[in-house]
């Protein structure tokens, strides 16, 4: 081939040639453009787009009367744009006007804020004195910083129940890109009502620092967040803290966990867990502190159970208050074995098995009653399931379902009659008792009473009405029954009894079982409820743990119970019983 | 004055659509050099669209001098030619003026002139002069000439430093030997020599911006953590980043000319000179971006066309010359912008903003018109040269 035609034929390969590489940038370009248009379209927005977030008034949370809980103050943060502050002399001027006007920091850490390349300083965080808030912005204005220096508003969250509170209320998370929200309690449970909506500011930016305006009016528009009013009463709560904090300390213990509710309609007027924290200067948290226990553990109810288990029985006809049982002088063979009874008896009446905590008069009561009636009273009162009451990180307790009870003897049955193989949280245990002291009606647990919208309209969560689990006379009967559990005069509890009013209740102690059925520690229990017959109040604190010398139900969380229970009656005025007896004072 | 229109309509001959085809480039240009400053308070008010019109007229008036000039009188001054660009470019030495860092350009009265864009057509008429008739370039011996001629040039712009233009060297000197009958082996072995001496340039002869400019290129192909990612787009990376991010959130059609929020927050450096084609990719899209490479590709391929049918090889080699410089410019530049190359200062033919380069893009595109409209009409049959070998 000649000359010419080599040429042209290499001609024919260029082509080939620059078609190729041209493809390849097509290529190129329709990978960027089309298949990941989405990750570059949003670094677009990312890098051009800056919002500034004018942050709605957070709405407060009050208890009953009122008290405040959980409020913000507006206070402003002093920011700086070094960029702008322009060149060295300016930044050192800035910098000694900021000393001056008692910006914490020395004259040296300013330079270095002011140096950096970053837009965006902070030079003093959440400033609460609005006059000196004014005399910083007129003395920089005077000296011509105004445009570098911005002050932002920052509202400041106090909690003015401290570590009392904490549980319910929660917390304010830290401030992140999208603003504080609630981590715990109330305010997270109802961050949406309680934040309100933000005023956001939109602004397009070029390389230099120019912004324009690219929202509008509405997404400007601020809309402060609603007040909350708790269900909580601040004196019954701090009480109740205060109790369970003391038998805590003299106990040992490693938690405790406490509610405090109107049986009537499932009000809950305290409701606490330890250990806690101080909301206001929390710093690294554990897990433990973190939980609320009053709603997220799972106790053995022990001894307390059974006056749930005797009113199943007695609305089941299986007994009534004065059936005798045999109680086989405190031993008795279930199967493949023993039940031991503390006070042993030969027999007792229905009454006397609740006074004497009659572990076999209990059993035999259960296996009376038998698995399926046992299970589906359970199930009504709510153990096992969430209570839904208004507050996060609701655990559901432990109730095994029927078909993983032992069937082959009576093990399980026998079991819930005395409050083992079943996990409760004490909330489950107090809507349980409510049950007990108001007659009979199950009740739906309310911690929140009202919201209170910015312009004024008060809206109420709408609460399941109470109805009617037991009879009347099965009301009547347990209540009593529970009464004389405390008011016996051979019993045991009859130092819990409050001098002047007639008070029901149980106390219960349950063991924590290794894998060996080795004893790792306890749950002590007193669950109380009065002034009888129209009990105002259900009281209960479970303590976790306590030192293994001192252990008993009666003695870790009775006479705290008690305190607070006969705390309450004063602080809410009640009527001394008519038939009560004088207390052992 | 009509003489002359006369005289060009004829003598464009079949050649008006190379025109038509550069001139649609050039509107782009021209548009999206004003949609990329319309928006930037650096360059809102210079009128730098109008300025460019200017330099395009006078570009074209260069054109139309170069294409009347015969070009085969052009060959006993090839090698002057040659010989005063490569003395233009040692000049930015002793004259040259400091611009970001770099000496290129050389400060006349009136306008500054950047040698080294005058070299490449320097270089093209010199190597076509070298290796027209030239029988041996199918040893090794003969292309030493030719690397010669190239290479010692291309050091000089190198160092000045202007990498992007002496990019541009390689691919004219094995375009023209390649067209002039060297053997195919010779060059896939030069080839694959240059390819396995890349990490010794890169760590004996780049500068250390440059070095980092490759970094970030291949750092683009290794996927990294968010974080990570984030550190390097705000440092080296930012020029490749934000190109990529423009071209890629121009989606299918784009927003529109002078539309484009990215290009209206001016956070991309150059985007009127070397990075205009982002510019266009985000406003236009992907239908404007590929619109835009369909054009380019009509206008070399129009090129080649012209070379393949010029019998005679110093007017063929110049044609090829030239288009090939068309397409590396072409690929290089739009290679960067959309994150295939590393990044190297280049402008978009007909496109960017700029003088020396637009009036080098129409002397190139004037040779090729020359060539095309001077050519010897063929007398004798194809069989002829066939008969001859």
């Amino acid at each position: 081939m000649d000359e010419l035609g080599i040429a042209r034929q290499r001609f024919r390969i260029m082509c080939f040639g620059l078609g190729l590489l041209f493809l390849l940038l097509a290529g190129r370009l329709f990978d960027l453009q089309v298949v990941r248009y989405d990750v570059y379209a949003a670094d677009a927005r990312r890098y051009h787009e800056t919002a500034d977030i004018d942050p709605a008034p957070r709405g407060s949370v009050f208890d009953l009367h009122g008290e405040p809980l959980a409020v913000s103050t507006k206070t402003m943060t002093l920011t700086v744009d070094p960029i702008a502050v322009g060149p060295i002399v300016r930044k050192e001027g800035l910098a000694d006007l900021l000393v001056e006007l008692g910006i914490p920091f020395d004259r040296e850490a300013l330079l270095e804020r002011l140096y950096r390349s970053s837009r965006y300083v902070v030079l003093e965080r959440r400033i609460e004195d609005a006059a000196r808030v004014e005399r910083i912005r007129s003395t920089l204005r005077r000296e011509g910083f105004h445009r570098a220096v911005r002050f932002e508003v920052e509202y400041k969250r106090a909690y003015p129940l401290g570590r009392d509170a904490v549980h319910v209320v929660g917390v304010l998370g830290e401030l992140t890109d999208a603003g504080a929200e609630g981590l715990w309690g109330i305010e997270r449970y109802f961050e949406s009502i309680l934040h309100g909506r933000d005023g956001r500011w939109d602004w397009e930016r070029d390389a230099v620092g120019h912004r324009r305006f690219t929202g509008d009016a509405e997404s400007v528009a601020v809309e402060p967040g609603a007040d909350i009013h708790l269900t909580l009463d601040a004196n019954l709560q701090s009480e109740l803290v205060r109790e369970m904090r003391q038998t805590m300390e003299e106990n040992e213990a490693a938690g405790a966990s406490g509610v405090l509710l109107d049986p009537r309609d499932g009000r809950i007027l305290a409701l606490a867990s330890l250990p806690d924290f101080d909301p206001d200067n929390r710093g690294a948290l554990t897990k433990t502190q973190i939980r609320n226990r009053a709603i997220s553990s799972s106790l053995g109810p022990g001894s307390s159970f059974k006056p749930i288990i005797m009113a199943a029985a007695l609305e089941a006809g299986v007994v009534n208050p004065q059936t005798a049982i045999e109680t086989d002088d405190g031993q008795s063979r279930f199967g493949g074995r023993t039940i031991r009874d503390t006070h042993p008896h030969a027999r007792l009446s229905a009454t006397d098995i609740l006074v004497h905590s009659s572990n076999i008069g209990m059993a035999k009561i259960a296996i009376r009653l038998g698995r399926e009636r046992i299970y589906a009273f359970e199930r009504a009162l709510g153990f096992g399931q969430l209570s839904e009451i208004h507050l996060p990180f609701e655990e559901k307790g432990k109730l095994n379902p029927l078909a993983q009870w032992s069937r082959s003897d009576n093990y399980s049955t026998a079991s819930h009659g005395f409050g083992q193989e079943i996990g409760v949280t004490p909330l489950q245990l107090a809507l349980a008792y409510a049950v007990l002291a108001n007659g009979g009606f199950k009740v739906a647990p309310r911690i929140v009473d009202k919201v209170v919208a910015p312009d004024g309209r008060v809206l109420r969560p709408p609460v399941a009405p109470p109805y009617r689990l037991l009879s009347e006379r099965t009301g009547e009967w347990i209540r009593e029954m529970t009464a004389r559990v405390i008011e016996h005069p051979e019993g045991s509890n009859r130092k819990l009894a409050i001098p002047g009013y007639r008070t029901a209740g149980k106390t219960g102690t349950f063991e924590i079982m290794g894998a060996g059925r080795e004893v790792l520690g306890h749950v002590a229990t007193y669950v109380c409820f009065g002034p009888l017959p129209d009990p105002r109040i259900v009281a209960v604190i479970m303590v976790e743990r306590p030192n293994p010398r001192r252990h008993f139900g009666g003695q870790v969380a009775g006479p705290a119970v008690q305190n607070v229970v006969r705390h309450s009656f004063e602080y809410l005025g009640l009527p001394r019983s008519a038939a009560a007896e004088p207390g052992p004072q | 004055m009509r003489r002359l229109v006369t005289n060009l309509v004829l003598a464009l001959r079949g050649e008006w659509h190379v025109v038509l085809l550069a001139l649609a480039i050039q509107v782009v240009g021209l548009a999206f050099i004003w949609s990329a400053c319309v928006h930037d308070p650096a360059w809102q008010d210079a009128d730098l669209h109008w300025s460019q019109l200017k330099r395009v007229a006078v570009a074209m008036g260069a054109m139309l001098i170069t294409m009347s000039i015969r070009y085969e009188r052009l060959g006993p001054y090839a090698y002057a030619l040659y010989l005063l660009a490569f003395l233009g470019v040692l000049a930015t030495y002793v004259i040259g003026v400091d611009v970001n860092h770099s000496r290129r350009w050389i400060r006349l009265p009136g306008f500054q002139l950047q040698p080294s864009e005058f070299m490449k057509i320097g270089l093209v008429i010199g190597l076509a002069r070298y290796l027209q008739y030239r029988r041996d370039v199918g040893s090794w011996r003969g292309l030493i000439g030719p690397f010669l001629l190239t290479t010692i040039p291309m050091v000089a712009v190198l160092k000045a430093p202007d990498l992007g233009t002496s990019l541009l060297f390689i691919p004219i000197l094995l375009a023209m030997v390649y067209a002039a009958g060297a053997r195919a082996q010779h060059l896939r072995l030069l080839l694959v020599l240059g390819l396995v001496s890349l990490p010794a340039l890169y760590f004996g002869f780049l500068h250390g911006y440059q070095r980092s400019r490759v970094d970030v290129w291949l750092q683009q192909w290794v996927p990294t953590t968010v974080a990570e990612r984030r550190d390097r787009e705000l440092a080296e990376g930012y020029q490749m980043t934000h190109a990529k991010i423009m071209v890629g959130s121009g989606g299918l059609s784009g927003e529109g000319l002078g539309q484009g929020p990215v290009n209206r927050g001016n956070l991309l450096p150059e985007k009127h000179t070397d990075f205009i084609f982002p510019v266009i990719a985000e406003e236009w899209g992907l239908l404007g971006s590929t619109g835009l490479i369909v054009l380019y590709g009509s206008l070399i391929g129009s090129c080649l066309g012209i070379a393949y049918r010029v019998r005679e090889p110093f007017g063929r080699l110049i044609v090829l010359g030239v288009a090939t410089l068309f397409t590396s410019q072409v690929f290089i530049n739009l290679g960067m912008s959309v994150g295939l190359l590393p990044i190297t200062g280049l402008t978009l033919p007909f496109v960017s903003y700029g003088g020396s380069a637009t009036i080098v893009a129409y002397i190139g595109l004037g040779l090729v018109l020359s060539v095309a409209t001077h050519h010897q009409p063929v007398v004798a049959g194809e069989g002829f040269s066939e008969r001859r070998s």
